[in-house]
């Protein structure tokens, strides 16, 4: 056979091969062509930035991407939920109440709620999903680790979790917890059927919230949730699906909302609202402060254990500047404390914070400390672009560093990588928190025994201001105890900036019902609806 | 027959070589810094619970003999189970490969005819206008790196013209012309890419061949220049650009990360990227074979092809 | 891949001056592509004398202000002048592509013209070696050297420096050896053999001086798609450090902010892609010259 009429025939086959698997239809992966009813349901389709890959989970107790778990929200209830504000509001708990020292609280549960399976709320699940967070062994559950949640609740005691009837719970514990309502309703305590196991929660996502995980895998996009027809809450949800499309590119989400492509869209990167706002299709929503970003040093470990040289990275940069800069005004700054300035609990210091950069006062602060122009200061500063803006402030910190002669490296890692690798492991970095009421924002962090103790910063007397405030009744009493705490922070902590920035997301101007919480982990879907 | 021990001493060599590759990956992983239970467990786990997690999923044990295991799975054709979310590797990659599949085949179709066209349209109207104008196109072509091609391409196509979609949600496609046109714009972001270096492959081949002696003799003897080119010369240059479309086919399985990534497109090499970073070695093991095996096979056929269409070196080898 | 390797005709550097000689008129792309080079390296290094800017300095005007006098290409999103980034990139650029091509090329090539010539298991085994390495995707590979070289390393240029050099060294090496495959069956290399000259002194003297053109070639080649490889680094957060002006941190940078302020990214990606464009016209015409195709992987 010559050569040429080999390729000829290889050519042809190949043609023919290929014109068969594309001439074949339905094509294996392609979806069949869903049937026709009557009402056309409605479709809401919402894109989301948190790859979370196989990483996703639908079981509360498995939230790796813990400032970012939309799915849960939409299957799950908790006992209580929080608004923008942090006051509690009742959820799956109609009321509660506490004794005298606060040291037993007592909550009443809902009544007629089912979860997606068909059986009824009661408080044997509300003690099992206490139970499974504060050890999920114990509990009888061996399909998962853990959670960050044992360590919050750790004040809970385990055995005084009670389930008195089937509609009421008690805590009982061996200290007072004034706050009990809002501590207890943290990401993990999403409230799951007695009993269930995590393996089988991860995909099934069996709640008592208002949509229902259809075919559920981690890594297949869009994630699909239907309507639960028995919803408690009456007349919700409004859309009939939802469907999540995780859009990791900032540019992608901008294009698919303008383009019509998605109806939602959680995060607008701020760069690009300009171009959306003068969009009559799109409608933008903008949540307060939400979440801090700041620089942290350990106070214990040269050249920041000389309180001096921590001074001066809190004043060789603008304030101001950061947010009209790298968020382009879409956010406050902060006190270089956790607790966000707007608040009315807030620390305030008496005189408003300088909004330039100081230079002359860190040069001398500098000078006292022992660097000078023939032995200046150097440090290695690590970010990564976990939020729009971070790698904008490392450099605008950087440009004050050059002005007062420090010798500043930025080291970047992938986005990926950083909570693992970077956090707590380098003496001076970024960081970013999710926006905290006083009692878990002041001690996450600052407190002694801290799991995560960014700055190391550890006095006991300090502690012991948190836990006077975690135990007063009255709340004057308890919000001037917690201002103590701020302003040691401010004057002395290892925190830089702590600004907040808002959150802003997208609808088409036919949908409505989205509100972008100042907590980035809560996602409120019920009411979102659009007009076809 | 010395072509069929060819063929088999190849075909040891590959899998000597997938051997290899999936020893150093597994090691790499093994040694990479950075904690698989601490990306699973996110930022605030404990090391209680990192240890619990580790010993759930058997990671406590020496490295050779979880690699041992793996690769006793793998001879029996079980690549093990995700450490993450616990599913089997097939049924985590298989969805993602028939996504990149059918990418890739649909920047394939557009591949072809387009580099066969103009290349041999640059050649021969050699050095005249139209070569000037490919040959400086496909320069360009080749230089601007594929996300901002594909970028630029989602901006003009999705959200100026609204064309096309600029979200590639593959798996909603209700119907086979939803889903070529869901494709569109990723595939011929490929098949450019792909195409820039055919072309010019194929013009120099295809130059050469109508320079041959016996070219020369079909144009004096008065056959005409379409059937001199698509009978004589376009067969025989298509053999060395075999060997590019080979190379990429490979690039089209596994090296589409950051075109993927433009386009939110769930394919196979999104996937392997983000597990190297979760740190799930049979993921990333199973993944980064299936693009070896493909990069090899490629390569196994473009030479025994090259091999096969060429007498010259049949006898020499 | 080896054979088809064996049909391309390799030119010595006696055939050279034939060729040079031949060609009436240098190809227009090897003259565009050597004047646009020779723009880039003059701006590269007398570029910082006259940059309006420092590449860093931030609020030169308002964030993200499109093309005006004062900032000719605009600013980016801290208020840096693009023009002036653009212009100190130059150097970082050249740098990045060209050290970690050329170390690449002189160790890939060495070490292929060895193979070629000592043969036998060293070369089987070495060959092997590099085909493995080969079969591994690039970024996925680049990506697993980073990440093992560690933190403190990450985004130092001579890290990226060598991750590049890393991927590029088995296919140029086994560009080589197909070449050496070819020369050792040469007069003057069997005469060398003859004469009893070791095989450093062969490989020396008779095969790297004969095999300049291929590697020359090669050289182009791999110069033009480091930029976009570096670039696909920084696309996946592993690139250089910032604020340092590297066109394609800076493409990645601003991607987000290509609707609302295109020439954020339009600009870098530009400087970028015309910097590949005269390497790769350079190289083809050069390639031209020497009578020979440009093979590209």
């Amino acid at each position: 056979m010559s050569r040429k009429r080999l390729l000829f025939v290889t050519l042809v086959a190949l043609l023919g091969l290929v014109s068969t698997i594309v001439g074949a239809r339905p094509l294996s992966v392609i979806a069949p062509v869903t049937e026709v009813k009557a009402a056309e349901p409605l479709i809401i389709k919402f894109a989301y930035t948190d790859p979370g890959g196989e990483n996703n989970s639908m079981d509360p107790l498995n939230q790796p991407s813990g400032e970012n778990h939309v799915m849960v929200n939409m299957s799950y209830n908790r006992l209580m939920d929080l608004t923008s504000n942090f006051e509690v509001v009742p959820e799956l708990a109609e009321r509660w109440e506490a004794n005298e020292d606060a040291t037993e609280w007592t909550f009443y549960l809902r009544k007629g709620v089912k979860f997606h399976d068909g059986h009824e709320l009661t408080s044997k699940d509300v003690v099992y999903t206490f139970q499974r967070v504060l050890d999920p062994k114990r509990a009888g559950d061996d399909t998962v680790a853990g959670s960050e949640g044992a360590s919050q609740l750790a004040f809970l005691n385990y055995d005084g979790i009670i389930a008195v009837d089937d509609y009421t719970v008690k805590f009982k514990m061996d200290a007072p917890a004034a706050e009990l309502p809002l501590m207890i309703s943290i990401k993990n305590t999403w409230i799951v059927p007695a009993g269930a196991k995590g393996a089988d929660l991860r995909t099934s996502g069996n709640g008592t919230g208002p949509f229902i995980p259809v075919d559920f895998k981690p890594v297949d996009s869009p994630h699909r949730f239907v309507k639960f027809q028995d919803y408690w809450e009456e007349g919700l949800p409004l859309a009939d699906e939802i469907h999540l499309y995780p859009l990791v590119e900032a540019a992608t989400r901008a294009q698919a909302i303008k383009s019509g492509e998605m109806d939602f869209v959680q995060i607008i990167d701020f760069a690009n609202i300009a171009e959306l706002e003068n969009d009559p299709n799109v409608t933008l929503l903008r949540s307060g402060p939400s979440t801090s970003m700041l620089g942290i040093m350990w106070v214990d470990t040269p050249p920041f254990d000389d309180n001096r040289i921590r001074q001066v990275f809190k004043m060789i940069y603008s304030k101001r500047e950061v947010v009209d800069t790298c968020w382009l005004g879409y956010g406050v700054i902060g006190d270089d404390n956790p607790i966000n300035p707007q608040m009315p609990y807030a620390w305030r210091p008496e005189e408003e914070v300088p909004i330039g950069p100081d230079y002359e006062t860190a040069k001398k602060l500098l000078a006292e400390a022992g660097y000078g122009p023939d032995n200046p200061l150097k440090v290695e500063f690590y970010v990564s672009e976990q939020f729009p803006g971070f790698t904008c402030f490392a450099q605008l910190l950087q440009q004050g560093a050059k002005e007062v002669g420090i010798d500043f490296q930025i080291i970047t890692s992938p986005v990926q990588e950083y909570w693992d690798n970077v956090w707590l492991k380098v003496p001076f970095m970024m960081s970013a928190h999710v926006q905290r009421p006083p009692f878990s924002g002041l001690s996450i962090s600052h407190a002694c025994n801290s799991l995560y103790p960014e700055t190391h910063w550890c006095k006991p007397e300090y502690d012991e201001l948190l836990l006077k405030a975690s135990r007063t009744l009255d709340p004057d009493e308890r919000i001037a105890t917690y201002r103590k705490a701020m302003r040691w922070l401010t004057e002395e902590g290892g925190d830089i900036f702590e600004g907040k920035f808002f959150t802003v997301a997208a609808a088409r101007s036919n949908c409505t019902g989205y509100v972008p919480d100042v907590q980035i982990s809560r996602f409120d879907v019920r009411r979102v609806t659009c007009k076809r | 027959m010395v072509f069929a021990r060819v063929v088999l001493l190849r075909a040891l060599w590959a899998s000597a070589t997938l051997l290899i590759v999936s020893f150093i990956i597994f090691s790499a992983i093994e040694i990479l810094p950075g904690d698989i239970a601490a990306r699973v467990l996110g930022r605030y786990a404990t090391e209680e619970m990192k240890a619990e997690f580790r010993r759930m999923r058997g990671l406590d044990r020496p490295m050779y003999v979880r690699y041992g295991e793996w690769l006793y799975g793998v001879v029996q054709g079980d690549f093990g189970d995700s450490l993450v979310s616990e599913f089997n590797v097939g049924e985590v990659i298989l969805p993602k490969l028939k996504n990149t599949f059918l990418l890739a085949l649909y920047a394939f179709i557009l591949y072809i005819p387009f580099s066969i066209i103009l290349g041999s349209l640059s050649a021969v109207f050699r050095e005249g206008a139209v070569d000037t104008f490919l040959s400086t196109l496909t320069l360009i072509g080749l230089s601007i790196p594929e996300f901002v091609m594909g970028t630029l391409f989602a901006f003009i196509f999705g959200v100026v013209l609204g064309a096309f979609p600029v979200v590639v949600a593959i798996n909603m496609a209700q119907s086979f012309g939803e889903a070529v046109r869901m494709m569109t714009l990723p595939a011929v972001t490929l098949a450019i890419a792909m195409a820039v270096y055919a072309i010019r492959m194929l013009r120099d081949n295809l130059i050469e061949v109508l320079d041959s002696d016996y070219v020369r003799m079909a144009i004096l003897k008065g056959v005409p220049l379409p059937r001199v080119v698509l009978r004589h010369a376009l067969p025989n240059a298509l053999v060395p650009a075999l060997n590019v479309t080979a190379l990429n086919l490979a690039y089209l399985i596994g090296g589409v990360v950051v075109v993927e990534k433009v386009f939110a497109f769930p394919g196979i090499g999104t996937l392997l990227i983000d597990s190297v970073f979760l740190r799930d070695a049979p993921v990333v093991e199973g993944c980064a074979l299936i693009i070896s095996a493909v990069y090899i096979l490629a390569n196994l056929f473009a030479d025994v092809m090259t091999v096969v269409l060429n007498p010259r070196l049949r006898t020499a080898r | 891949m080896t054979s088809s390797a064996a049909t391309r005709k390799f030119v010595t550097r006696a055939e050279l001056g034939k060729s040079l000689g031949r060609v009436r008129r240098l190809p227009w792309t090897l003259v565009l592509g050597s004047v646009l080079l020779t723009i880039y390296i003059l701006v590269a290094i007398t570029g910082p004398l006259w940059a309006p800017f420092p590449y860093d300095r931030i609020g030169t005007g308002k964030p993200f202000a499109p093309p005006n006098a004062k900032n000719l290409l605009g600013t980016d999103q801290m208020g840096r002048d693009l023009f002036s980034r653009v212009v100190h990139g130059a150097g970082h650029e050249l740098f990045l592509a060209l050290t970690s091509t050329a170390l690449a090329v002189v160790l890939g090539g060495f070490l292929g013209l060895l193979s070629g010539f000592v043969g036998g298991w060293f070369d089987e085994i070495l060959m092997r070696l590099f085909e493995v390495l080969i079969s591994i995707p690039v970024l996925v590979f680049a990506l697993l050297v980073i990440m093992a070289a560690g933190l403190e390393a990450s985004g130092n240029e001579w890290l990226l420096v060598g991750v590049v050099a890393l991927v590029w060294l088995p296919r140029t090496g086994r560009m080589a050896r197909s070449v050496a495959i070819d020369l050792v069956t040469r007069d003057y290399v069997l005469v060398a053999r003859a004469r009893g000259e070791s095989a450093w002194s062969i490989v020396w003297r008779e095969l790297l001086p004969n095999a300049t053109g291929v590697l020359l070639v090669e050289f182009g080649v791999r110069a033009g798609y480091a930029p976009i490889l570096i670039g696909s680094l920084g696309f996946l957060g592993l690139g250089v450090r910032p604020p340092t002006p590297e066109w394609g941190l800076m493409i990645s940078e601003n991607r987000a902010n290509l609707v609302a302020a295109p020439y954020t990214v339009l600009a870098p990606a530009l400087a970028l892609s015309g910097l590949v464009i005269s390497l790769n016209m350079f190289t083809d015409g050069l390639a031209r010259v020497l009578g020979r195709q440009v093979k590209r992987f």
